[in-house]
């Protein structure tokens, strides 16, 4: 009887053990899953080089809320004087309509404000046109000094005294207030910030009526002149640099900012990128006055003027600058249903 | 049974510790982390492989926006950095390789960025220049001038376009030059028109546009870093695998030696389990035989019980029948002898379940000596042939010659069982002979005896029970035959602690055959002889009546049982020695120390101090006199702690007179008998004087009855006189040449001071027997 449990238990034990000590663990296999995934449609005429801006953007709500307050609050600069809403108003075309937007070290500035609307759309940041992302943006102007001045612990500090904010990021994230939660619900916040069906995106959706005819026309031109070649996409620019002395130094202008106007060259130290700097957005391009890297031109039809001088290499004459800025006009867009 | 599982218990956990960190070694690499990294790279090549196409559409004029390709360079961009990160997160990962290509494929991706943006640049400008060109180019035809001074813009418009299409060197090298003269001839103020140098001066622009971005950035570039990065990713691939198939192997390996391992446990587990069964089987099996010898040992007792009690019966049954005075001298005679046959019986039995005990026990001591086979023959012969000739049978010995002279056993057991077999044989047999064959196998060293009897013979089913302790045939033998039903038992023992073996076949009614053999030891030595030997029949030393040897000396016996101190008395006072008796050891021990005994008999067992004690101290205080041990205690154990107390001898009780008389006579001299071996004792004085010798005769004629004075005043208990007596016997032994007379006078002298009855009536016998001879060895008178 006995024998016969023995007996069992190491008939058992040997059948468990043997095929568990011989099974061999197998070489990783290549993954079969395709990458091939049809280009989203963004329009009728999918031929056009400006592209309209998706009518819904995919944020969560909750970090939008979150990162709504931590991009109107001041307390999180070094000083408490300064938030990113301080330079980036959403009722002045989400710039400051400054030149040049004052610094929390009581100074300004350097380069003209870019707008905070539809910067998630942008492939390349800031004047010089760096490759990075939202968060990285967030990061770099919290912690920049002419930017918010601060430092993480600070500003988890400030964050952590406060019961709204904890309630928020409980909502938002379950690790609660942490570096890269922060950057993610400002991210988050800069994501929602996009201005779709603008007058121009109607048309390029099919409407046709949606813009007249002389702001066609002015379409056309802007086509013709070559503006296009930079200025496309969704963002109507935004994801190429350029330099801006292709037919004339535009930069010999003002020799005391020269340094900081070599453009690009000063972040990549490439010779090549010698007074290169991003081509903007030219979406809401009528409500992000003063234009240019200087804000030099306060009107648009002047900067169309300078941009067909400097960069296409020939004067357009007053007529068509007209058309063309009336046509500049038809990119502005609605922010949460409204139009700006 | 601990040893035993020490070494496997030890192996077990020695193994365990190795499967543990084999476990530990043998974990495969994380399949799933390498699968994400393999994957990654395959997403990176496929995005790439995205990114050119998209290159390549923007290029052709397929697509118009950057969008795509700024979307297809940021997927890289951090599809890479995640490559990275997850190959960081890989665990022991220490190959430089794949740090090298990480670092390679960031480089590699940087830089074709950096070629994409410049790729986008150029494009944008070379698009929008071509695109200007053909509106330049009527303006140019459009101007008029005399001295052919747009020649050159001519020859440069042809040249851009030839370069345009075709990229010729050529072309390219010339519309450069052309370029450089035009510029220079436009400071120069050539042409001369100067309304029209600003015109000119953008069309040369555009040119140089076309030709820089058409000759250096344009024709696809970056296409040319795709390559790279593709094969840096290939390199990545190879290396994870590698990394991978490494670690997977060698984790396969440490599973085989863990397979190995597992095995060896699994072994000792089976060995440790095996072994722990059998114990417990082992166990069980011990446990059952000590119940089973328990029970026998229960049954035995009950049995011996029953076979103490019926020879006590008769004992105490006739015992008491002495008691009554009204019985006649023949009934007491006849009671008296069944009190001896039946305590004689009881004697033999108790000797017997002694032996058995012995023999179960483990105790019993077989000595192998060189052993005469024919004088243990020749013993059973005249033994068993007396029995045999009692009851009127015939008893043999046939001996199949050749036999050896000497075997190897122990003679006192062999000849035990050859007498145990014959009486048996004898006792179960009424009419015609009982017969022993002796015969030897050399081959096996073998003594084979068989006993043959013509006697009542057994069934198969009385076999079966033969050797049974306390079983005989049929109950009814017993009461017919008696004995104790412990014999055959005994023999059957005996022959398997000899190396022998005892086997039995009968036919009821007609007899018996009783067959063993014995191991003999080695023969070849032995002396092989085809005759019997003559030997002297055995004396028949087992008289009834022991022969009384005559001794003289004091012997004092320490005994506290009353009977046996009588029974002891009587048999040494028949010897003519003196006895004094002590009721236990201590006193014993102040009667040895205060008088002087030649001998003394210790009982063991006593109250008080035993036997055993008192014989130590009194070896402790120098006393050299010998000192007999009787003890019913017949063991070998106790024997030796008797030697060890300081015994010299050591006597059995119950006692053999036999025995007992031949122990007195070795440790006591012998008395010279008067009768027959008076010495004749002559005074040492020279007898020249007839005046001394007749004084000598009177005295020797006086001597008796001065003896009878002595006699008369020991009786008494007259002290004064004795010692008076005595002291002139002393005066007189001294005078007259008689110092032996002097020596015993002064002794006894000394004996009737200390007022010893016991020792001086001993002495008067030797004062007695001395003045006998004194008297035999009187001069003649003259």
């Amino acid at each position: 009887m006995r024998n016969n449990i023995t007996k069992t238990l190491l008939l058992i034990i040997i059948l468990i053990t043997l095929p568990h000590a011989y099974s061999e663990t197998r070489p990783a296999s290549i993954p079969t899953t395709s990458f091939y995934s049809a280009p989203p449609k963004t329009g009728i005429t999918s031929n056009e080089p400006i592209k309209p801006i998706p009518n819904n953007s995919n944020v969560n709500a909750d970090k939008v809320a979150l990162g709504q307050r931590l991009f109107e609050d001041k307390n999180l600069s070094s000083d408490g004087s300064k938030a990113c809403r301080s330079c980036h108003h959403l009722d002045k075309g989400g710039a400051d309509g400054e030149q040049f937007s004052p610094s929390i070290d009581g100074g300004y500035r350097v380069r003209n404000t870019p707008s905070i609307y539809n910067v998630s759309l942008l492939a390349l940041y800031g004047w010089y046109g760096l490759p990075g992302n939202l968060e990285n943006i967030a990061e770099t102007i919290i912690r920049s000094k002419k930017g918010l001045a601060t430092e993480w612990s600070a500003v988890i500090k400030t964050l952590n005294k406060d019961q709204e904010y904890l309630k928020l990021f409980d909502v938002a994230y379950s690790d609660g207030i942490k570096p890269d939660n922060i950057k993610n619900a400002i991210a988050e916040y800069m994501r929602s910030l996009t201005t779709p069906n603008s007058r121009f995106d109607q048309y390029l959706r099919g409407n046709l009526q949606a813009i007249s005819a002389a702001e066609k026309e002015g379409y056309r031109l802007f086509k013709q002149y070559g503006c296009t070649s930079c200025h496309q996409g969704v963002a109507v620019g935004g994801n190429m640099v350029a330099p801006f002395n292709l037919f004339k130094n535009y930069l010999n202008q003002d020799v005391t900012q020269q340094q900081l106007e070599l453009g690009r060259i000063n972040n990549t130290k490439d010779e090549s990128d010698k007074y290169v700097f991003r081509v903007p957005s030219l979406r809401n391009v009528a409500l992000t006055s003063p234009y240019f890297h200087d804000g030099s031109a306060t009107r648009l039809e002047t900067a169309v003027d300078i941009m067909g001088r400097y960069m296409l290499g020939r004067v357009i004459p007053t007529n068509d600058r007209k058309l063309i800025v009336r046509f500049l006009h038809t990119l502005t867009g609605n922010y949460q249903g409204q139009p700006l | 049974m601990k040893a035993k599982f020490t070494l496997p218990i030890l192996l077990a956990i020695a193994i365990s510790v190795v499967m543990t960190f084999l476990y530990f070694e043998s974990h495969s690499p994380a399949t799933k982390h390498h699968n994400e990294i393999i994957t990654q790279i395959e997403l990176i090549k496929h995005t790439n492989f995205e990114l050119n196409e998209s290159i390549f559409e923007m290029a052709s004029g397929q697509t118009y926006d950057y969008d795509t390709i700024s979307l297809k360079q940021q997927q890289l961009s951090s599809q890479v950095q995640q490559l990275i990160k997850k190959g960081n997160g890989l665990e022991q990962r220490l190959d430089l390789l794949i740090d090298e290509t990480n670092n390679k494929i960031t480089a590699a991706v940087t830089e074709k960025n950096k070629r994409v943006e410049h790729f986008k640049r150029d494009l944008s400008f070379i698009n929008n220049s071509l695109q200007y060109y053909p509106r330049l180019i009527t303006e140019i035809n459009n101007l008029k001038e005399k001295d052919n001074a747009y020649l050159p813009y001519h020859n440069l418009i042809h040249n851009v376009i030839y370069f345009a299409i075709s990229q010729n060197k050529d072309s390219l090298e010339k519309a450069r030059i052309a370029i450089n003269n035009l510029k220079a001839n436009l400071t120069k103020g050539i042409p001369k028109d100067k309304s029209k140098h600003l015109f000119l001066a953008n069309f040369l622009a555009h040119s140089d546009v076309i030709l820089n971005t058409r000759s250096t950035k344009v024709g696809l570039a970056s296409v040319s870093t795709t390559p790279t990065i593709n094969t840096l990713l290939s390199q990545l691939h190879d290396a994870y695998m590698d990394y991978y198939i490494t670690k997977t192997d060698g984790a396969n390996e440490y599973r085989q030696v863990m397979f190995i391992a597992s095995l060896l446990l699994i072994a000792i587990v089976s060995y440790m389990l095996i072994l722990l069964g059998r114990s417990a089987i082992e166990l069980a099996k011990q446990k059952e035989n000590a119940l089973a010898a328990n029970r026998a040992k229960s049954a035995f007792l009950a049995n011996m019980s029953h076979e103490i009690r019926t020879p006590l019966t008769a004992i105490i049954g006739f015992g008491e029948s002495t008691l009554d005075s009204n019985q006649n001298v023949d009934e007491r005679l006849s009671a008296i002898k069944s009190i001896v046959r039946n305590g004689k019986h009881l004697l033999h039995l108790i000797n017997e379940i002694l032996d058995i005990s012995k023999i179960e026990s483990g105790k019993l001591t077989i000595e192998i000596l060189p052993t005469n086979l024919f004088e243990i023959l020749s013993d059973i012969e005249s033994l068993a042939g007396r029995e045999a000739k009692n009851k009127g049978l015939e008893f043999s010995i046939h001996h199949n010659f050749p036999l050896p002279e000497k075997i190897t056993t122990d003679p006192i057991r062999l000849k035990q069982i050859l007498l145990n077999l014959c009486n048996n044989a004898i006792k179960f047999t009424e009419r015609g002979h009982v017969k022993v064959v002796v015969s030897c196998n050399r081959e096996l060293q073998h003594i084979k005896f068989t006993i043959i009897d013509t006697g009542i013979g057994l069934s198969p089913q009385q076999i079966n029970k033969l050797f049974t302790p306390f079983t005989q045939a049929d109950s009814s033998t017993t009461r017919k035959y008696g004995g104790t039903g412990l014999g055959l038992h005994i023999s059957k023992l005996l022959i398997e602690n000899l190396d022998g073996k005892l086997k039995v076949s009968s036919t009821l009614n007609q007899g018996s055959q009783f067959e063993f053999y014995i191991n003999a030891g080695d023969l070849n030595d032995s002396r092989f002889i085809s005759k019997t030997p003559a030997f002297p029949s055995g004396d028949s030393k087992s008289a009834i009546n022991p022969e009384v040897p005559q001794l003289i000396g004091r012997i004092l016996l320490a005994e506290d049982n009353t009977d046996n101190q009588a029974l002891i008395s009587y048999f040494i006072r028949k010897t003519g020695a003196s006895i004094k008796i002590a009721e236990n050891g201590a006193i014993a021990l102040q009667n040895a120390l205060d008088t002087e005994f030649d001998l003394i008999l210790m009982d063991v067992q006593m109250p008080e101090m035993d036997g055993l004690e008192a014989t130590k101290q009194l070896r402790q205080a120098g006393y050299l006199k010998p000192i007999v041990a009787l003890t019913a205690n017949a063991t070998h154990e106790d024997t030796e702690e008797c030697y060890q107390a300081g015994c010299n001898k050591f006597l059995s009780k119950p006692v053999n007179w036999n025995l007992f008389y031949q122990t007195l006579a070795e440790y006591l001299p012998t008395k010279q008998s008067s009768k027959n071996k008076a010495i004749p004792i002559k005074t040492n004085l020279l007898i020249n004087d007839p005046e001394i010798l007749k004084l000598i005769v009177a005295l020797l004629g006086a001597l008796p009855e001065r003896l009878e004075h002595i006699s008369n005043a020991l009786e008494q208990r007259d002290w004064e006189t004795l010692v008076d007596h005595l002291h002139q016997l002393k005066g007189v032994g001294g005078n007259f040449g008689y110092p032996q007379l002097t020596k015993l006078s002064t002794r006894m002298e000394c004996e009737a001071k200390q007022h010893g009855y016991d020792t001086i009536s001993a002495s008067c016998k030797e004062l007695k027997n001395l003045i006998s001879n004194m008297r035999a060895g009187a001069p003649k008178s003259a």
